[in-house]
């Protein structure tokens, strides 16, 4: 600092003397000419000149004659050089100027003046030798001064070069002092002279606490001993989940949406398997899934390279770095999806033998219309149907099909919904776990039960529906739609649908029976809990203590605010309604599975078509041909990279995360926990705590 | 340095695009290979690719063939490359960077 400011200094006085020789050099013009004006006067004149703000001219004439009552004469010129002020390094155009004026009262005033005006005076010989020889002198000055501060310049750069050496290991320093400042902080210091601290320790390292504490006592040659106590305390404690480097970032992604509450059942643990296979769902390519399951498993098979050079990747690179177990259990996943979807890069695999086969009497050609009729079936040649399904996944035959997506939109709806059911029914079935842990039996009588009967009476029923449909062979002509058997289910309550529109034989009473009892559900999961909480209060305790999260609770714990009846109504209302809703509206949002993984297909499909299917489409001769399909090859290789393995890979990652997140998660979540986050030297440099 | 001028004239390319062409030539060579198998047994689910004429089948298999035959030069080429860059690029000073 002290050379940046001799620096300042040096290039201030440089600056100055640089205006001073350029009034040497243009006022001496002024000065002939104003002595042959002035002719053969015997008066004395003085003279003051010196430099000011070209801005400021017309401000210091008026000023002038104002106050000299005309009496001054003001000459200016500018100068042409820009002059830099010092301090911000701006440039200001300046003027040089010289003041003529008579006696010793004007010259203080006309000194005043420059002062106020902020101009600067230089003094100046009136004999032409004089100021040429201080002309001489200022330049020498200005050379040496140019001189010094390149000398200075070059001293600077090569002090930061030796700091540069040091600097980062001086930066990793000063943030663990302060970091160990600002935590010892934290301590309160008692009359006995001792530090004191409370804090938060996993029951499983006690021991190794102490022992460390132990070592550090040792190490730092001290007498008195550390001590660990444990305080009972009816505050909550910050959650802690236990992960390894592939349930990291599984973890990460739940916390994300809110870190567990204490105790509460961790649904990372599910999420490490039901995303992946959900990202699966909506992805569903093989060629596609093998290429992402390859960039995961190059990420994971380095990463103890890539660990070193963690630091020097920029913030998206880090974040796939992290993620690599999940991208590669998400390739995993989707090439499971993609056998059974039959679909790699828009084609079907025929491995097993398709079980259908067209009628062809006449030679393939285009144009033609095969219909596969599957009413008789038996051995192939001879029939279209073979009577068994194809083993795994589609039949490769519905590639080639006109009413593919006729028949393909309708299974992935379907499967959306009994995924969807599925992982709801998990969900009600995790909050029961977390009422059981707590020891509420109100919570699991009142919530849980009425809440899964409601579930499976409805969207159970749709599933049932569902799976009835296909494993039953209708004989009638008009399928029954299952869509209007459930809507018949509440709004034709009770009546009969008819012989085309039932699946089974008396349909209509084991609808309304369900009915009856989802509604049923709805009034005890409103009503029962308030009601029985007002009238036996006690019973209140075991469902609200163990979740708490009172920070800083001094006094009674048992029972916090006074809950009034009206709350409380309010409250079990709008978790009843939540609820109740959601069950209709989650089931429809799972439909994102079916709508993402037509998305995927239709656009692999598309680019396949556009831009694959040129070289062999065209009639051209072989060599042709080659040449074509190695271009088109390398246009199609990249769209299918970034398109549809990038693009559509994060948004079916965002629509799985969104599914787990708030379909799944809010049948039992509650995450108002605060994460365990302890002392860490290695997270407090890496930045991902503030120190 | 005599090395870095020599660099200039012998690579192509920098690093990030000879691994580029290493990874598409090594995908293009798998995917045709594979392409031109299907088209050679003759797979029904090709034959809208070749405008429902059955008569196309080998002409693209064949070209499938060269085409992949192509990309197996090209990678082998560009992995030669690949094997240049690294070895120049260690002969690179680090530079330091401040980490803040």
């Amino acid at each position: 600092k002290q050379w940046y400011q001799r620096r300042v200094a040096i290039t201030a006085g440089g600056a100055f003397f640089q205006e001073g020789a350029a009034i040497e050099r243009e006022q001496q013009a002024g000065i002939l000419k104003y002595d042959e004006e002035l002719g053969g006067t015997a008066r004395h004149l003085s003279f003051l000149c010196g430099v000011i703000n070209r801005a400021k001219i017309p401000v210091f004439e008026r000023v002038l004659w104002r106050a000299s009552r005309g009496k001054a004469l003001l000459r200016h010129m500018e100068i042409t050089e820009p002059l830099k002020d010092p301090a911000t390094e701006e440039e200001i155009p300046k003027s040089t100027f010289i003041v003529y004026f008579q006696g010793e009262q004007l010259k203080i005033r006309v000194k005043k003046i420059c002062e106020g005006l902020g101009a600067t005076t230089y003094p100046c010989k009136e004999a032409y030798s004089e100021r040429k020889q201080t002309e001489m002198e200022v330049d020498k000055r200005i050379t040496e001064l140019i001189d010094i501060l390149k000398e200075t310049h070059n001293h600077r750069y090569r002090m930061l070069d030796t700091v540069v050496q040091n600097i980062n290991s001086w930066i990793i320093q000063v943030k663990k002092v302060k970091a160990i400042y600002y935590t010892m902080n934290k301590f309160k210091k008692t009359d006995t002279g001792l530090l004191m601290a409370e804090g938060w320790v996993p029951m499983s390292q006690l021991n190794d606490v102490d022992i460390a504490l132990k070592r550090g006592t040792t190490s730092a040659g001290s007498a008195t001993q550390a001590i660990l106590n444990t305080v009972t305390t009816r505050r909550t404690p910050p959650t802690y989940h236990k992960s390894n480097k592939l349930t990291k970032g599984f973890q990460a992604m739940i916390d994300a949406y809110g870190v567990a509450t204490y105790q509460e059942i961790n649904p990372a643990i599910f999420t490490i398997i039901t995303f992946p296979f959900l990202f699966g769902v909506m992805f569903g390519d093989l060629g596609h899934g093998f290429i992402m399951f390859l960039a995961g498993l190059y990420l994971v098979l380095k990463e103890s390279t890539f660990i070193k050079k963690l630091k020097s990747f920029d913030e998206i690179s880090a974040m796939m770095f992290h993620g690599r177990y999940i991208i590669m259990l998400n390739g995993l996943f989707a090439m499971y999806a993609g056998l059974l979807y039959n679909d790699i890069f828009a084609k079907s695999l025929n491995i097993f033998g398709s079980s259908w086969y067209p009628d062809i009497s006449e030679p393939i050609n285009k144009g033609i219309q095969y219909g596969l009729d599957p009413k008789e079936y038996g051995p192939l040649p001879s029939h279209n149907f073979s009577g068994h399904p194809y083993p795994f996944g589609i039949d490769p035959v519905w590639n080639l099909a006109e009413n593919k997506l006729t028949f393909i939109n309708s299974y992935k709806m379907k499967l959306a919904v009994i995924l969807g059911l599925i992982q709801m029914t998990f969900g009600v079935v995790i909050s029961y776990f977390n009422y059981r842990f707590k020891g509420s039996t109100l919570d699991v009588y009142c919530t849980f039960i009425p809440q899964m009967i409601f579930l499976q009476c409805i969207v159970g029923y749709l599933a049932f529906m569902i799976f009835f449909k296909w494993f039953t062979v209708n004989t009638h002509t008009a399928q029954p739609s299952i869509l209007l058997c459930l809507i018949s289910m509440f709004l034709k309550f009770g009546a009969p649908l008819g012989e085309d529109n039932e699946l089974y034989a008396n349909q209509h009473i084991v609808q309304s029976a369900l009915a009856v009892m989802a509604l049923i559900c709805v009034p005890w999961m409103m009503l029962a809990k308030p009601f029985i909480e007002r009238m036996y209060p006690r019973v209140r305790q075991a469902s609200y203590t163990q979740f708490d999260n009172e920070s800083e609770d001094g006094g009674e714990s048992d029972d916090h605010e006074e809950h009034s009846m009206t709350d409380i109504m309010v409250h079990q209302a709008i978790e009843t309604i939540e609820f109740t809703l959601g069950c209709i509206s989650n089931t429809a949002s799972y439909l994102r599975l079916w709508a993402l993984s037509l998305a995927h297909a239709e656009l692999s499909e598309v680019l396949w078509d556009m831009v694959m299917r040129m070289p062999f489409s065209m009639g051209l001769p072989v060599p042709g041909k080659a040449v074509m399909t190695i271009f088109v090859f390398a246009i199609w290789a990249p769209l299918t990279v970034v398109i549809l393995i990038v693009m559509e890979g994060l948004s079916a990652f965002l629509h799985a995360l969104r599914l787990h997140w708030v379909e799944f998660q809010n049948k039992f979540y509650k995450g108002e926990g605060v994460a365990f986050l302890p002392f860490s030297f290695e997270r407090i440099l890496n930045g991902d705590v503030d120190d | 340095k005599q090395w870095y001028q020599r660099r200039v004239a012998i690579t192509a390319g920098g690093p990030k695009s000879s691994t580029c062409l290493v990874l598409l030539s090594a995908w293009g060579t798998v995917m045709l290979l594979l392409l031109g198998i299907f088209f050679h047994i003759k797979s029904v689910i090709l034959l809208e690719d070749l405008d429902y004429d059955q008569n196309l089948y080998d002409s693209a298999a064949t070209s499938c063939f060269i085409a992949g035959g192509a990309y197996l030069v090209i990678g082998l080429i560009s992995f030669w490359q690949k094997i240049l860059n690294d070895r120049y690029q260690a002969l690179e000073p680090e530079t330091t960077t401040i980490m803040f």
